[in-house]
């Protein structure tokens, strides 16, 4: 989701630093991010996907200069992700033509290992001829008021984005989920649990045990 | 024939089948599956606090102007479109209803009355002279395609920042509401706004 157009779509965070913050804004922010820059997928290794961070509207840029990253009293990067995918029929269709070839030259088909090998050679070629598929996710993080956002809507990403950014600057993530923000009153135990009268029918009283055994196991950890 | 005695004879022996050949264990009630997984969803992360938040809302919002305030400025939300409805049990767990006004419709308040609460809701927010626009989820309290008045600097720094400015002051009103919620809803007021919220469902016209 893109923070500078567009409809708004943000999951939203409050930043716990982890030890001390540098004085200097500006160069920590710098330093932090080129730490985790991305770097573009190696068509000669095995990973077949790369993510990390880059330039807001500017998703081939690492420098992070402060001038591209600090806005006001926001930090602002963006979250590249590339997928190398080679397509399954591709590989599939150049294996038949290449077994067909070999029936007719060898009077056999091919044994299941030279099966296996040809398909392995035939993805590596494909693999160099790719273009990888490139997604950018931004992160806002207010400075001051320690909110972050991260605009993005499916939560395996957001999971993903939460734990890059934590160790990106050291800093714990709290969802401000209801559940974060009532545990974070202090009420006494059972006045948080789910209120009967609403939810109707007898397993009112099964969510309840539930919550409370829930929230047992949360203030033991 | 031998194989198929065989794989008889290891599915007795895991205690799959009786003597007779015949599955000892019913498959599992697909009822009973439902209930446990909407139960989890309910607990995990305490969602229920996120629906009845959204559904205390939805009836605020239909009797009070103003609901919060942040930074002195009133602030009053007006349920539109598309909601969803969840519920634990029952011959239906989820509803999903459309149409400009229909989170106020009886059939919502009916559904509401019979144990569904609002999961997901679209919600027009009037701070001060600004208005507002998103879609809120009871599970994360996350923001989806909103809608934020039009960023009037005209630098591009001061654009970015006024923008982002204009999303997080969306987010703190959400915050601002669900806060005003807890107040209630940790009070002894809060039994109290049940029987009126289980009256206003009641008030419904039947069909």
């Amino acid at each position: 989701m893109p923070v500078l157009r567009g409809s708004v779509t943000f999951s939203r965070f409050r930043a716990d630093p982890q030890g001390e913050r540098a004085k200097d804004v500006k160069r920590w922010a710098q330093r932090s991010l080129l730490r985790h820059a991305f770097e573009p997928i190696d068509k000669k290794e095995d990973d077949d996907r790369a993510a990390g961070w880059v330039e807001v509207e500017r998703n081939d840029r690492t420098e992070f200069t402060p001038s591209r990253v600090i806005f006001g009293e926001y930090l602002l990067a963006s979250y590249r992700v590339d997928r190398l995918r080679v397509p399954g029929p591709v590989v599939r269709a150049e294996l038949d033509a290449w077994a067909e070839q070999y029936e007719a030259e060898n009077a056999g088909p091919p044994k299941r290992s030279e099966r296996r090998n040809q398909k392995a050679e035939i993805t590596f070629k494909l693999r160099q001829r790719a273009f990888p598929v490139t997604r950018t996710y931004d992160v806002s993080w207010n400075l001051t008021t320690q909110e972050v956002g991260l605009w993005v809507a499916s939560a395996g990403l957001v999971e993903e984005l939460m734990v890059f950014m934590e160790e990106t600057f050291e800093i714990r993530l709290l969802p401000m989920t209801p559940g974060a923000i009532a545990e974070s009153l202090d009420a006494p135990a059972g006045v948080l649990l789910p209120t009967a009268a609403l939810l109707g029918g007898d397993l009112a009283g099964e969510v309840g045990s539930r919550a409370t055994s829930d929230a047992r196991e949360r203030s033991r950890a | 024939m031998k194989k198929s005695a065989a794989s008889t004879d290891a599915a007795f022996a895991r205690g799959e089948v009786g003597v007779d050949g015949q599955a000892i264990e019913e498959a599992p009630d697909e009822i009973e599956l439902e209930k446990n997984k909407v139960t989890e969803e309910l607990v995990r992360g305490r969602t229920y606090l996120g629906r009845e938040f959204l559904t205390w809302l939805l009836w605020r919002s239909n009797q009070a102007e103003s609901l919060a305030a942040v930074d002195n400025e009133p602030v009053s939300a007006l349920f539109v479109g598309r909601i969803v409805l969840r519920g634990l049990a029952g011959e239906a767990t989820e509803l999903v209803v459309k149409g400009a006004m229909s989170p106020y419709s009886a059939i919502v308040r009916r559904a509401l009355g019979d144990g569904l609460l609002v999961h997901v809701a679209r919600l027009r927010i009037q701070h001060g002279d600004k208005i507002y626009e998103a879609t809120v989820d009871a599970e994360q309290l996350a923001v989806r395609g909103a809608k934020i008045p039009k960023v009037l600097s005209e630098e591009d720094d001061d654009k970015i920042t006024e923008r982002l400015f204009l999303a997080e002051r969306l987010s703190t009103i959400v915050e601002a509401l669900f806060s005003r919620f807890l107040e209630v809803r940790v009070s002894k007021k809060w039994a109290g706004a049940v029987e009126e919220l289980k009256g206003w469902f009641a008030e419904a016209p039947s069909r």
